[in-house]
């Protein structure tokens, strides 16, 4: 038989290991919580300093706007321009325009009251960094009067 | 859960965020500053592209026997800017196909993020100059 102090000795211990067990595990959670906690403020703290800085200036390109006019000019006293607008010739003039303009190219053609009839985009083309050339009218194919205006946006 | 597994592991989480949190942050603020710098660079290159635009004019004679080069106080530009210049002449035969009738470029060319200037001369003799600039 077993004395009746010896087991009363022994739930108390049992007790207080379950305690010390809770209290290491309430500390382990604190743990993870703290860290938690601290990756909030980590990246709270880089959204805070990523929606300070300064935006980015706009990049003009002064430069694309004479450079597409004098491509549409040089190419139509070469007499190469009005034969793949008015053929609608997309991939002749890609392989003029790949060769000749800086980076991305986009080339629209518009009836003579601004109806866009077609437009043809090179894939590196950026719209957010392009210039346009001024309106390049021309009169007609083959002595067939017949109005275009074509306009030459480059991009960087 | 041992308690000493639990705080390498969680120390370990907190380690990988904050290297996210500081290469994060350091690549914001570079790109940032780059994208400042951007408009500063482009002028430049600009300003190599009009110096030698000037120099040689619409003449294809001396665009002919014009050599480029990448000393960036040429162009009144501080010791230390990387300039790069591409020139390339292109022609229209009667066959209405684009050549290329001679290229000069300086040796080195710039990568990454630079600023570049773009301009296409027509010259004298009917052919067309594509002038590229990059200044880093």
């Amino acid at each position: 038989m077993m004395p009746a102090g010896g087991s009363m000795s022994r739930s108390r211990s049992r007790s207080r290991n379950i305690s010390r067990g809770r209290s290491r595990s309430r500390k382990g959670i604190t743990m993870v919580y703290d860290a938690v906690f601290a990756c909030i403020i980590l990246f709270v703290g880089m959204a805070l300093a990523a929606s300070s800085l300064p935006p980015a200036p706009p990049r003009s390109a002064p430069d694309l706007q004479g450079y597409a006019t004098s491509l549409l000019v040089w190419m139509d006293s070469k007499g190469v321009l009005a034969p793949y607008i008015y053929t609608q010739d997309q991939s002749g003039l890609a392989s003029f325009l790949d060769r000749l303009a800086p980076a991305g190219y986009c080339v629209k053609v518009y009836s003579p009251d601004w109806t866009l009839l077609w437009t043809y985009t090179s894939p590196s083309f950026d719209p957010g960094n392009a210039a346009a050339s001024q309106p390049y009218p021309l009169s007609g194919y083959q002595g067939v009067p017949n109005p275009k205006i074509v306009v030459l946006l480059l991009s960087k | 859960m041992d308690q000493a597994v639990e705080a390498v592991l969680v120390m370990s989480a907190f380690t990988v965020a904050l290297t996210v949190v500081y290469f994060g942050s350091a690549s914001l603020y570079a790109s940032s500053i780059s994208a400042q710098l951007a408009p500063a660079l482009d002028s430049a290159a600009s300003i190599v592209a009009s110096t030698v635009v000037m120099q040689n004019g619409n003449s294809s004679s001396s665009w002919s026997s014009w050599a480029p080069s990448a000393d960036p106080s040429a162009y009144g530009l501080s010791q230390g800017t990387a300039v790069y210049i591409n020139a390339t002449c292109f022609t229209i035969g009667d066959n209405k196909q684009l050549t290329v009738a001679w290229s000069k470029a300086t040796a080195t060319a710039v990568a990454g993020a630079a600023g570049s200037a773009h301009r296409l001369i027509m010259l004298d003799d009917g052919t067309a100059l594509k002038l590229e600039v990059r200044v880093r």
